[in-house]
């Protein structure tokens, strides 16, 4: 039993000082991408552990470094551009946020990201239904 | 060791109650376009009367000043607008702005809050735009 509760811990841990990088679609008409990427810093500057942009979406982690910048979310947003075959993007949006814990012993700051993509389908999509709506006009 | 350490996290709260200015830009490698974000933080007294912010002047020496207020639109507009003349034949474009302000009082980190909206403030603003 307390095996089992020092490895909850342990896990909880873990994830609590981990960071993320993810990497969101959303494909209801429009094709939009919401980027994060977070970090836990020890007083705001000393990083424990960020978001591994290399491996968006997945537990990774890159410890004591800092992954948190804008180039790095505009790394996930081609990414994002490649994996839905997107021609281009726009409305590119970008705000930073922070969390802090225990006054400013611990800081968790994130970068967000949001753009709609360019998908050639998408596109179409929307051509016919304009032409639709035109048409029973 | 202990008056070390005290002073250590008084010089920490000091440093981020103070106030911040950062620009930072990405570029997107697919289409050229690189996204700008410039953000300023400050503390103000009684909503209005600045007690520290984030040094938003090009020449800025220090990264915050006292009794000035350099969290202002036109202050962080005017750093957007000036780095991007530093991108000749790009075009600034989609500029958005993000606000945020807390008039309760309290620490971050912690739940305590003085119960007086208004005493000690803080106020943020973001702006971000596309150089295309």
């Amino acid at each position: 039993m307390k095996r089992l509760v020092k490895s909850t811990l342990a896990i909880a841990a873990a994830a609590l000082f981990s960071g993320c990088a993810a990497v969101r679609i959303s494909r209801v008409e429009k094709t939009m991408a919401d980027i994060e990427i977070s970090s836990w810093q020890l007083f705001s500057f000393i990083p424990i552990a960020s978001g591994d942009p290399m491996q968006p979406n997945e537990a990774g982690f890159k410890l004591f470094r800092d992954t948190v910048t804008l180039e790095n979310n505009m790394r996930l947003l081609d990414y994002a551009i490649r994996k839905e075959g997107a021609t281009g993007v726009r409305d590119i949006v970008s705000y930073s946020t922070d969390e802090y814990v225990f006054i400013f012993l611990l800081r968790r700051h994130s970068m967000h990201t949001s753009a709609e993509l360019i998908v050639p389908d998408v596109k179409d999509y929307y051509k016919t239904e304009d032409r639709v709506e035109s048409e029973e006009k | 060791m202990k008056p070390i350490l005290t002073k250590f996290f008084a010089a920490m709260l000091a440093v981020h109650a103070a106030g911040c200015f950062t620009l930072e830009s990405g570029t997107l490698a697919r289409t050229g376009d690189e996204n700008v974000l410039v953000t300023n933080y400050g503390w103000y007294l009684f909503g209005r009367f600045p007690i520290a912010t984030g040094n938003a002047r090009s020449d800025a020496l220090t990264p915050f000043v006292f009794f000035r207020d350099d969290v202002k639109l036109d202050k962080i507009q005017k750093r957007l607008l000036d780095y991007s003349k530093t991108r000749p034949g790009k075009e600034l474009r989609d500029i958005t702005y993000h606000t945020r302000e807390n008039v309760m009082f309290n620490l971050p980190g912690i739940e305590f809050q003085v119960p007086i909206p208004y005493v000690l403030t803080f106020r943020e603003i973001q702006i971000t735009g596309v150089l295309q």
